[in-house]
């Protein structure tokens, strides 16, 4: 061993980018390269994709699948995944609106988004976390009982149509010419991405979804770090059902129930592993357009409800098929 | 040599084997307790139109649980078997009424398609090496959209002899009852008891142990799902003849359903542990309970709170069991 | 022919005159960029003990896992009988007749101790259904065939305690009445008593005509057993020695290379030297059952102490439950610098001050997936942190420092650490814990697979973190490595201390003793 201090770089030390250009940075580079494929399907079934009319409209709507696909990456990093999120849309959504109408102030729909959030997240790390049920079922059952809270909810107390000026504003208004969603959703998603690349948060869910074990005897706060991605996941979820409001102009339920497989979808092609570790942000970006685009060809081409789920259903195994394969 | 006294603290001899019954025991406590209960509320439902009833509701769950728990004994999941079911209720609903076929060949041609689903699922996941939950996740959104194309709105007809013949009664027994011990005693008892069910545990247990000990693990993984896929079939064609029609929407519940059974049950969601009664005495138990709700005038608009809360104890117990191993690196194994 | 202990030659045996039961010829295996086999040759001929001896990572293992069909060679032939073969799988080396003790067990730990034994050959009742009785009966002949009739064939393999588990895998490859028997170390946790009764098992196969491969660390078993014997080390073939002509001194030295000059030269065990008041971790009636009970020692700066014994007697659970890894049930007293602490969780243990350096590092000490830098830096991350972020000029400036200070052989900080040899592996997850500067560091058996180089290098990292004041607990399953680091050993028998060694003390001899009995003088 030699004496410590100061010496020398070990090789040429990484540039930036070329550090990540491994197996993960190279499936990201493909999602971008799908996305442009997809686009020109979509132009060839209907030349108005090229126009920025319709692509503003695609924009907003992978917004919010964008947004939520925050939440699944991180949690899909870890190797969980949050399927709560079509009720936590909705019920979030309801209540906002509802609280805000009641008592007449704006920011307290806000308020709810976050404390909806909160709620759902630490619930789910309850379950996840502290009682190590399967992340899948654990989501899957606590999207259940949002469903019947908000049942129980719009039974017993009639839902409001006034929706806040802000969402309203938030979600169908304009910067300049781009739509306000839109900016949020880029503001978020430099967030999300330089909290994976450059934040100690990031660096600790990389190593959770590559080794459970070894991050746990190396000290990292597992159950920190699952805490504040499921409430991070839950408050997209929360923030995303006020923004559809505002864009539709009402909170009804099952208004979520959509968005339950399409950020799933945004994310797998994203290129991140679903058994974790591998992954990131940028390619969850290119995975929500190209859900976007594919949906709105599928709609182009007149296909029925069930034939869409189908499509989705194949294109997603297919992916699954050519890049998730099991270790062993 | 007799080996010296051991001076080690000793070990919990016959844990394994006391844990592995306590979920089924369990359960039929649970059973007499609910329905014990309910007969108090509602004597009714110790007759035999009650009993019928009682039964025809806990039935296709049990065949579903039990799918589902050949699946989880092998520590995989299948995601779809909500989805197949679906499928095979749809097909079953269009084309049974008035078939060349006849009915009895649309029953053969639903299980079929049932084993088949099954087997698509064994596929990827065996010889595609996808993860089970990826792989059926996708596939059941690939069989429900196709029961959608299929079955758009709830429809279609049963033919009224089918219907009867599945959900009567005989004195006071259900044939429903018939149905699942016919299904217990010509299916599931002969995989579980056989070579087959061993090597699906083993393979639960330790697929590399497995695979260094000779088991073929792909043709077994398969196996378990091509099961899965028949249970399946026969619960969505008793579903078919409860409902006398059929809906692109019921077999949604069955998939968290069946999983909540299992564990309820005592089958170890990470695969390798489970007995063959424990699943049948878990349905019954989540079904009636989720029945009972009715009885003591809980609103309808609760039922799903209720529903997701159950469901979330009974996972969470599951979870507990497994916390009690009291070593970290065991519980992250999962 | 066996050579027996004292030197006598005995006749018997097949021998060479028959034709080998089966013949390897020139099989190489390569994992990623590691050559772990090279053209190596075996003639197994029946009714013949034919020993492997080597170092850790010489290719033992690997020549293992390519005959029981687990790998495929990359190149080279199998003959069984005359016949080539290609065992595609497992099941193929079984079907031939193949069947093999492994080191790390092959059982189920769900399932019964019949269960396991007989997995894949049950008995059945009407060509279908699975005779219970049938099973438990022939799992108990089978093991009291081995002397093991205490284990209940109906006991929870899980349950069992590592020794009873040895045994049982050992009556599962015979039951499948072999004609090639491979026994990769079957003896590391088994009493004397047990040992006695599975060279008597083996002796009576070998009568038989089967052919016996045995892989073990004790010279002693294998001048009792062996016919011949086959040298192996960095993965190639550098030595046989015929029936009927082995000198153990000729086999270390071919065993160990280099290393055998060092060993030579080795000077016996240094008791430690430095301030016997100057304690920085005090353990005192540390109980966990049923792993280990009454567990107490001081440990000064400076000092390392080792963890002998025989495999599965609790050292490894005590070093886990000292790192906080079990949940509940740990009682008793441990003091860090004179702070109190009982670890429920591995952040409790580092926050007082303990590094554990873990036995499997592809899942438990390091991250494969990650960086070199990502796997140094993941303890200090808050240290690193300018304002939100990581600073990538503290982080690469830690990292360099410490891949210089161990030597690490890497292109650049930036790889993968799944690309490194074992043995650099190993050095990462090292350089992880010293930055945080921790006063305890906890060794787990780390050169386990680890080859004979690496296994040097991190000696020497060991000795370095002692002499700058650093308390090791080192805990390893080759007994020859406590006498080149150890300053004082404490020897585990069934979860309590049977004895301890100091200095000049510390030899294998003395640490077998212990092991196996209170006192070397004892009777059995």
């Amino acid at each position: 061993m030699t004496a410590p201090g100061k010496t020398a770089r070990i090789g040429t030390g990484p540039a930036p980018f070329a550090a990540r250009l491994g197996p993960a940075a190279r499936r990201m580079l493909l999602s971008y390269l799908i996305l442009l494929l997809v686009y020109g399907c979509a132009v060839a079934v209907n030349p108005e994709f090229l126009g920025w009319g319709t692509m503003r409209l695609q924009l907003v709507q992978a917004t919010f699948i964008g947004l939520i696909a925050i939440g699944e990456t991180f949690a899909i990093l870890i190797g969980q995944i949050d399927l709560s999120v079509p009720w936590t849309i909705t019920l979030s959504a309801i209540l906002s609106t509802n609280l805000a109408a009641v008592y007449g102030h704006q920011w307290i729909a806000f308020a709810i988004v976050i404390a909806v959030g909160v709620a759902v997240g630490l619930l789910n790390t309850l379950g996840v976390f502290v009682l190590r049920v399967h992340s899948l079922i654990w989501t899957l059952s606590v999207n259940l009982l949002l469903q019947g809270i908000a049942l129980v909810y719009t039974n017993a107390v009639a839902p409001t149509t006034h929706i806040p000026g802000a969402a309203r504003a938030l979600a169908l208004g304009n910067v300049g010419f781009m739509p306000a969603a839109f900016l949020v959703w880029i503001v978020c998603g430099a967030t999300s991405i330089l909290a994976l690349r450059a934040m100690p948060f990031g660096r600790s869910i990389y190593a959770i979804g590559n080794s459970p074990a070894a991050a746990l005897l190396s000290g990292v706060p597992i159950g920190r770090v699952t805490a504040l991605i499921f409430v991070i996941s839950a408050t997209c979820a929360a923030f995303v059902g006020l923004l559809l409001s505002g864009y539709s102009s009402q909170a009804y339920l099952g208004m979520g129930n959509d968005y339950l497989l399409p950020p799933i979808a945004a994310v797998v092609i994203g290129g991140t592993r679903l058994s974790g570790g591998e992954g990131g942000y940028a390619g969850s970006i290119a995975g929500a357009l190209t859900v976007v685009l594919l949906q709105a060809i599928l709609v182009t081409l007149n296909i029925s409800e069930g034939a869409r789920q189908l499509v989705f259903g194949a294109i997603l195994l297919a992916l699954a098929l050519l890049f998730l394969k099991r270790r062993s | 040599m007799k080996p010296p006294e051991t001076a080690r603290p000793a070990a919990p001899r016959r844990r394994g084997r006391i844990e592995k019954h306590l979920g089924p025991v369990s359960c039929a406590i649970g059973l007499a307790v609910v329905i014990g209960l309910y007969a108090l509320r509602q004597p009714l439902i110790l007759s035999p139109f009650g009993l019928a009833s009682l039964a025809n509701v806990s039935v296709p769950l049990a065949l579903a649980a039990i799918g589902q728990t050949i699946v989880l004994l092998g520590a995989g999941l299948d995601l779809s078997i909500g989805a197949e079911i679906t499928l095979v209720n749809c097909f079953a609903a269009t084309t049974m009424q008035g078939s060349p076929l006849g009915i009895g060949g649309i029953v053969v041609l639903s299980l079929l398609i049932g084993l088949g689903l099954g087997a698509v699922n064994g596929l990827i996941i065996a010889y595609g090496r996808v993860e089970p939950l990826i792989a059926t996740f996708c596939t059941s959104f690939i069989y429900g959209g196709a029961a959608l194309i299929i079955l758009p709105r709830p429809g279609g007809t049963i033919p009224a002899g089918f219907a009867n013949a599945l959900t009567g009664n005989w004195g006071i027994l259900p044939f429903s009852l018939v149905l699942l011990a016919a299904a217990v005693l010509l299916a599931w008892i002969p995989v579980f008891r056989s070579r087959l069910g061993r090597f699906i545990v083993a393979v639960g247990d330790d697929a590399e142990s497995a695979r260094v000990s000779g088991l073929p693990v792909r043709r077994v993984e398969m196996t378990s799902y091509v099961l899965a896929g028949l249970f399946a079939a026969i619960a969505a064609l008793f579903l078919a003849a409860e409902t006398t029609s059929g809906d692109p929407t019921i077999g949604s519940i069955y998939t968290l359903n069946s999983l909540a059974a299992a564990v309820l049950g005592g089958v170890a969601l990470t695969g390798g542990r489970g007995t063959a009664i424990g699943p049948i005495l878990g349905s019954f138990l989540l079904s009636i309970i989720l029945n009972a709700l009715g009885v003591f005038n809980v609103s309808a608009f609760w039922q799903d709170c209720i529903e997701g809360l159950i469901l979330m104890v009974v996972l969470g117990l599951g979870g507990l069991r497994l916390l009690r191993g009291g070593n970290w690196l065991t519980v992250l194994r999962q | 022919m066996p050579i027996a202990a004292d030197g006598a030659r005995r006749a018997g045996g097949a021998g060479a005159a028959a034709a080998p039961t089966l013949a390897a010829t020139g099989l190489s295996k390569r994992f990623g960029g590691v050559v772990a086999l090279r053209r190596a040759d075996l003639a197994l001929y029946p009714g013949e003990v034919h020993a492997l001896l080597g170092a850790n990572g010489a290719g033992k293992s690997t020549l293992v896992k390519l005959l029981a069909g687990i790998e495929q060679p990359d190149d080279g032939t199998i003959e069984v009988g005359g016949a080539a073969m290609r065992f595609a799988s497992p099941h193929a080396a079984l079907a031939a007749g193949i069947a093999t003790v492994h080191q790390e067990l092959s059982l189920f730990p769900s399932l019964s101790v019949a269960e396991n034994i007989l997995i894949g050959q049950e008995p059945l009742r009407g060509g279908h259904w699975i005779d219970a009785a049938a099973m438990r009966e022939r799992a108990r002949v089978l093991l009291a065939m081995l002397g093991a009739t205490d284990i209940d064939p109906d006991a929870t393999v899980g349950d069992l305690p590592l020794a009873q588990a040895q045994l049982v895998e050992i009556a599962k490859a015979l039951s499948t009445d072999p004609r090639v028997l491979i026994l990769d170390e079957p003896t590391s946790a088994l009493s004397i008593a047990e040992v006695e009764h599975l060279i008597t098992v083996i002796e009576r196969l070998r009568d038989r005509g089967t052919a016996i491969v045995l892989i073990s660390h004790r010279l002693g078993e294998i001048e009792r057993l062996a016919d011949r014997v086959s040298i192996l080390r960095s993965g190639e073939k550098v030595g046989e020695f015929p029936p009927g002509d082995f000198s153990r001194d000729r086999a270390l030295a071919l065993m160990l290379g280099e290393a055998w000059q060092e060993r030579q030269t080795a000077r016996p065990a240094e008791a430690f030297a430095g301030r016997a008041d100057d304690t920085i971790l005090h353990v005192s009636g540390l109980t966990l059952a049923p792993h280990f009970a009454d567990i107490g020692f001081d440990l000064r700066r400076g000092e390392v102490l080792g963890l002998a014994g025989l495999e599965g007697q609790g050292q490894k659970e005590f070093l886990f439950a000292l790192f906080g890894l079990f949940r509940r049930g740990l009682e008793g007293v441990i003091e860090i610098g004179g702070r109190r602490l009982l670890p429920r969780r591995p952040r409790d243990a580092i926050a007082a001050g303990i590094a554990l350096i873990p036995d499997d590092r592809k899942t438990l000490g390091g991250f494969l997936g990650l960086s070199i830098a990502e796997n140094i830096a993941i303890t200090v991350l808050g240290s690193l942190r300018r304002r939100l972020l990581i600073s990538r000029r503290a982080e690469a400036d830690l990292v360099d420092d410490h891949i210089r200070r161990l030597g690490i052989k890497c292109a650049s900080r930036a790889v993968p650490l799944g690309s490194l040899s074992g043995g650099n592996q190993q050095k990462v997850v090292v350089a992880k814990w010293l930055a945080r500067r921790e006063p305890v560091y906890v060794f787990c058996d780390p050169t386990r697979g680890v080859d004979a180089g690496a296994r040097g290098e991190l000696f020497g990292v060991i000795r370095e973190l002692a002499a700058q004041g650093t308390a090791v607990l080192f805990y390893s399953t080759d007994i020859s490595e406590f006498s080149l680091l150890c300053n004082r050993v404490l020897v585990f028998r069934e979860g309590r201390v049977a004895g301890s060694l100091e200095g000049a003390s510390i030899t294998e001899q003395n640490i077998l003793d212990l092991s196996f009995h209170e006192a070397a003088h004892e009777a059995a």
